[in-house]
């Protein structure tokens, strides 16, 4: 698994898409690629024949009629193949963002909370980037699939026909491979430029929308309006300049793809006309000139359609970067896989052996930590912020992995402990609690189903839920969430705390669960915390900005410069 | 359908360059065709002649039409992207400044309403997508039709039949199948545009609550829901994929169809003497060209939808201005009065605000203190006019704020609001916001004033230089005070500041607020704040709890 990751972060963007594709679209299209070239090879040599039959031979026209069939089948067949090709590659894409959004978000599980990015950035990469993938797989990979396989048959046949005239096109299209560097060098040049100076205007141009109000506010409309006209206009001037550079590589592809196509039109005249004398020229006919006529077009096709579709390989390439990122994040407890399931007691006792802590890249937050709470005490956690609270119970919590050291529950190794066994030991709750779209009483049933309903009342009235909750026309059922009743900061986060002790477990992890409320909230909220944890017997560690409010508390713990120090 | 037209409809300028670019498309298109035809033409006249059953044939003609075709298409071409280029970037402002000058047209409510949500950022996107309809949609389509139409006429000339059936199949049949086409996306167009934003919802709520899921072993499960709306999501945009390659193979189909008929019709004009070989041969060889310029269109075609929702987005924002009807323009003093206020936030349990009244006179410096959280900044935004209350009266010099003109009471009110915006734009474009005459004195004087002279002299550019994202970092207490700074410019008769020395310590807040008193003389200013230590000087002082408002 390591390994192959490793592997992964070596190999480019564009070789990773490639791997996420299903196993079956490049030897599928591949195959429809073949079948097309064989179609317009086809096409082009029925067209010939039927013209050779009518004008030289002068066949009447019934006689022309079974091969006028056979063309319109082939025409049909071509039809066809296209269409599904572009659906076929439309399924790929969408199996593939299927399956990286489901990676993402096993990763972001397996990360945690805290080593993940911001939100934002996170969302950002499920949506946006993950979208950007899809005109690799629907639109670029088939082309350039159908850019190698069908020129080079084209080029066979012709060759077969009249090597002058392959030669014609071999020559025009210098070495397929080293054009398409040609086309990819110029086309990604000018992706870039436009797609950066277009991004940059975007971004701009998101500034003002979103200062809108402010604009508003200062009655300042008219300037505003004149401002993003003159920004354009600045823009436009300034790629206009670089564009009429960049756009010249894609005229050299279109020149030959013309000047080969015309000079084939005259030689295979002049050839016809017995003008030319030399190799293959006189053996020249109107069927055999014709059909190298048609393929001509159908050579340089897909090497057109290729140059236009680069920008979707840059767009992919340049996302596949940040969602590749995200996929190798180190997961927070990378030894739970085969973990130990320990019985949960009542209460349990916690060691911190030599526990150190530090962010990546960053110096040691927590240094060289030993300490043993015994089964049910319950203590305040105080220091300043930033200090490492938060480190410490997201440690204690399986959010995150000591940088060294030992956590100890019940004298059993944390870290080994699988994912449901911590689930069963520990209850967390945060700053910020969240309220899923349902009524109060399923939030607060929120992972123990089996609840019954009088627990779940029973919880709610401890945690001082039933106060606004009888309220509401609905008392416990009513709706909150998307959709629902908007509570406040200090009511959400009573119903987070009625969900966490909801369920008995012997070690119960607050992190500062008064932090963002203001002090008639919080004085609430604290009411609550009193009322439940003087119910339990859980051993309990409270992140504190003061300690003061923690009356419940048996003792006061706290974290100065990276050690602790026991306050009471 | 409306929408795109009044968002999209370009103006003179624009126009000719459209209609230029569109011309250099068509050439490039018709030279294609041209090239190929005149090709199949000489073929077939060399073989003839070659074998004697033609007498005189003069290649030079057609070598130099050949050879001037295949030139002609590559400039054409060159300057169908370059001059599309300018067009598109001309309309890419027209159609920015007809979505922004709706939004600027909108209370200052509904924009703080719409910033909360995402709708600012959905709306840069429609317009990033209208951008495109030029060069992607409207551009190749003008030029295939165009060839197909010059097409026709020259059918009709060398041989009616021929012409006949190219209306009857390429253009006829892949005209109805771009509009059957358009019509059979609108369906999953609609189920994306839903889909798209409840994935992301879904995704954010996840994430948000990832800790606590965790924690109660729900997070798989709830990964399991997350992935119902991707797939949701996934499935409208294969719905619309098998629209786009139906109307692929169908466009396809009426193209080659035509192709066959022509190349039928043209061998039975031959074997009937009624058509000369190479003219059959031109035709039917222009024909397959042709329909090279109308495959694209499937892909453009099935962009259409997209395009009509986003201008649909744009439009459904309204904000045609109306200014409200017997709307006042004209104030008799600067004094505030509030009224038996209240206010609720939808959904909410309790009311922020509730039955609040205070009288600040003209000139007068109010104090309003509380708590954090208390709802301060939602009464500093209904003084300001911000919010409209949900019973109760603002009113400044005696007339109620809502029966006031918008833009008028905007020239009346200054709002300082805790996190204000700052452009990502020069300094000196910032801070002349409310004031585009203010002289660089001016602006330095009131930088000094809020302290942040310093600030000013340490920078590569002092006021012409950018701050934000393309520039110098601002911090948030900079930010705010250069908020400040811009409000004090701006010469409001009536200031609410809600909470103007958060983020600034103790003793520069103390210096700003000497400082601020002569700049503040006359103008009548409520100040909101948790922390009444160092605040420029009050008249009275009021505390705010529980959404009640007391004398302290």
């Amino acid at each position: 698994m390591a390994a192959t990751i490793e592997r992964d972060l070596k190999a480019d963007g564009d070789a990773w898409l490639k791997r996420q594709a299903p196993g079956w679209l490049v030897p599928g299209m591949t195959l429809i690629s073949a079948l097309d070239a064989g179609i317009v090879i086809a096409q082009a040599w029925l067209i010939a024949a039927l013209a050779a039959g009518a004008f030289i031979e002068r066949q009447p026209l019934a006689a022309l009629m079974p091969m006028m069939w056979l063309l319109l089948l082939v025409l049909v067949l071509r039809a066809l193949s296209g269409g599904i090709r572009q659906w076929l590659a439309g399924r790929a894409s969408v199996r593939v963002r299927y399956e990286i959004r489901a990676g993402l978000l096993r990763r972001f599980e397996k990360t945690g909370p805290a080593n993940l990015p911001p939100d934002g950035e996170s969302i950002a990469a499920f949506d946006e980037q993950v979208e950007a993938f899809d005109g690799f797989y629907s639109r670029f990979l088939p082309q350039r699939i159908s850019a190698t396989v069908v020129p080079l048959a084209i080029l066979v046949f012709a060759f077969a026909t009249d090597w002058l005239a392959g030669l014609l096109l071999l020559l025009t299209a210098p070495l397929i491979p080293l054009f398409m560097i040609l086309i990819g060098i110029g086309a990604e040049k000018l992706a870039r430029e436009q797609f950066r100076s277009l991004a940059r205007l975007g971004g701009w141009f998101l500034d003002q929308v979103r200062g809108a109000a402010t604009i508003r506010l200062f009655r300042a409309e008219d300037q505003a309006r004149r401002q993003v006209e003159r920004r354009t206009d600045a823009l436009r001037r300034e790629t206009m300049r670089v564009l009429r550079l960049a756009f010249l590589s894609s005229a050299v592809l279109e020149f030959f793809s013309a000047v080969a196509i015309a000079s084939l039109a005259i030689y295979i005249g002049l050839g016809l006309l017995g003008y030319l004398t030399f190799g293959p020229a006189p053996d020249l006919t109107l069927q055999s000139g014709l059909f190298l006529l048609l393929l001509a077009p159908e050579f340089f096709q897909p090497l057109r359609a290729l140059s236009q579709g680069w920008h979707d390989r840059a767009d992919a390439a340049a996302a596949a970067g940040e969602v590749r990122q995200l996929l190798t994040l180190p997961p927070a407890r990378p030894r739970a896989e085969d973990g130990i399931a320990p019985e949960a007691p009542r209460q349990c006792k916690v060691e911190l052996r030599g526990v150190s802590f530090a962010h990546p890249d960053k110096a040691p937050l927590l240094r060289d930590l030993d300490l043993e709470i015994e089964p049910g005490l319950k203590i305040a956690l105080v220091g300043p912020s930033g200090s490492g609270k938060s480190s410490l119970i997201s440690m204690l919590a399986g959010f995150a992995e000591p940088s060294s050291g030992d956590i100890l529950l019940d004298g059993q190794p944390l870290a080994r402990f699988s994912d449901a066994a911590l689930r069963d030991h520990v209850a967390w709750l945060g700053q910020r609690p969240v309220l899923f779209a349902g009524t109060i009483a399923e939030n607060i049933a929120l992972g123990w189903e089996s609840a019954s309903r009088e627990q779940i009342a029973r919880a709610a009235d401890q945690g001082g839920v039933g106060e606004f909750a009888d309220r509401l026309p609905e008392g416990l059922d009513s709706p909150v969430g998307e959709n629902g009743y908007g509570l406040s900061g200090g009511q959400a986060q009573r119903v987070a705390l009625a969900r966490a002790l909801l369920r008995p477990r012997p070690l119960v992890l607050l992190d500062e669960p008064t932090a963002n409320l203001d002090g008639a909230s919080e004085a609430l909220v604290l009411q609550a915390l009193e009322n439940m944890l003087s119910e339990r017997s859980a051993t309990v560690i409270c992140a504190a900005h003061r300690a003061a409010t923690m009356a419940w508390a048996d003792r006061i713990l706290a974290i100065e410069q990276g050690n602790l120090k026991w306050l009471r | 359908m409306a929408a795109l037209i009044r968002l999209l409809w370009p103006g003179g300028a624009t126009a000719r360059w459209m209609l230029i670019s569109a011309s250099m498309a068509l050439a490039a298109v018709v030279l294609g065709v041209v090239l190929l035809a005149v090709s199949g033409w000489l073929i077939a006249a060399s073989a003839l002649a070659g074998i004697g059953a033609l007498a005189v044939l003069d290649i030079f003609a057609p070598g130099a039409i050949i050879r001037a075709a295949a030139v002609g298409r590559t400039a054409t071409r060159y300057l169908e992207r370059l001059l599309g280029h300018e067009a598109t970037f001309r309309q890419l402002t027209e159609i920015r400044i007809r979505a922004f000058s709706r939004l600027l047209a909108m209370p200052v409510e509904r924009l703080e309403a719409l910033g909360r949500g995402d709708t600012l950022t959905r709306l840069t996107r429609d317009v990033d997508v209208l951008d495109h309809m030029f060069p992607r949609l409207v551009l190749p389509s003008v030029a295939a039709s165009g060839a197909t139409l010059l097409a026709v006429v020259v059918a009709l000339v060398l041989a009616p039949p021929a012409g006949v059936a190219l209306v009857a199949s390429l253009a006829g049949g892949g005209t109805l199948v771009l509009i059957v086409g358009v019509g059979m996306a609108r369906g999953p167009g609609r189920m994306l545009a839903q889909a798209t934003p409840r994935m992301r919802s879904a995704t954010a709520e996840w994430l948000q609550g990832l800790a606590e899921l965790i924690s109660v072993g729900q997070a798989g499960r709830r990964a399991r829901d997350v992935m119902l709306r991707v797939e949701e999501h996934l499935r409208a945009q294969l719905a619309q994929r098998r629209v786009e390659a139906t109307m692929q193979a169908g466009l396809a189909l009426a193209g080659y169809l035509g192709f066959w008929l022509v190349l039928l019709i043209g061998l039975k004009l031959h074997v009937d003497g009624l058509l000369s070989a190479p003219v059959a041969a031109g035709l039917a060889l222009a024909c397959l060209a042709l329909v090279d310029a109308w495959l694209p269109l499937a892909a453009s075609w099935s962009f259409f939808e997209t395009c009509r929702q986003a201008a649909g987005r744009i439009d459904a924002l309204g904000g045609s201005a109306s200014p409200r009807p017997g709307a006042i323009r004209e104030l008799p003093d600067f004094s505030v009065t509030v009224r038996d206020l209240a206010f609720r936030y939808p959904g909410a349990v309790d009311p922020v605000v509730s039955s609040c009244d205070l009288d600040i006179a003209q000139g007068e410096h109010m104090l309003v203190q509380g708590p954090s959280g208390a709802g301060k900044t939602t009464l500093g935004k209904l003084l300001a006019g911000v919010l409209t209350p949900d019973s109760g009266t603002v009113s400044l010099g005696g007339i109620d704020l809502r029966r006031l003109d918008e833009t008028f009471l905007r020239g009346q009110v200054g709002f300082l609001s805790q996190s204000p915006m700052l452009f990502n734009d020069t300094l000196a474009t910032n801070l002349r916001l409310g004031a585009p005459a203010a002289t660089d004195d001016q602006v330095l004087l009131v930088l000094e004033a809020v302290g942040l002279s310093g600030f000013v002299d340490d920078l590569p550019n002092r006021l012409e230089s950018w701050i934000g994202e393309h520039g110098r970092d601002v911090s948030g207490g900079e930010g705010r005070r250069l908020a400040l700074a811009r409000l004090l410019l701006a010469d409001f008769p009536v200031l609410i500041l809600d909470e103007p020395m958060a983020g600034v310590d103790a003793a520069t807040a103390a210096a700003i607020s000497e400082r601020l008193a002569p700049l503040l003389a006359g103008r009548s200013v409520v100040v909101l704040s948790h922390d009444p230590l160092v605040l420029p000087a009050y008249d009275r002082r009021y505390s705010f709890t529980g959404g009640r408002i007391a004398p302290a």
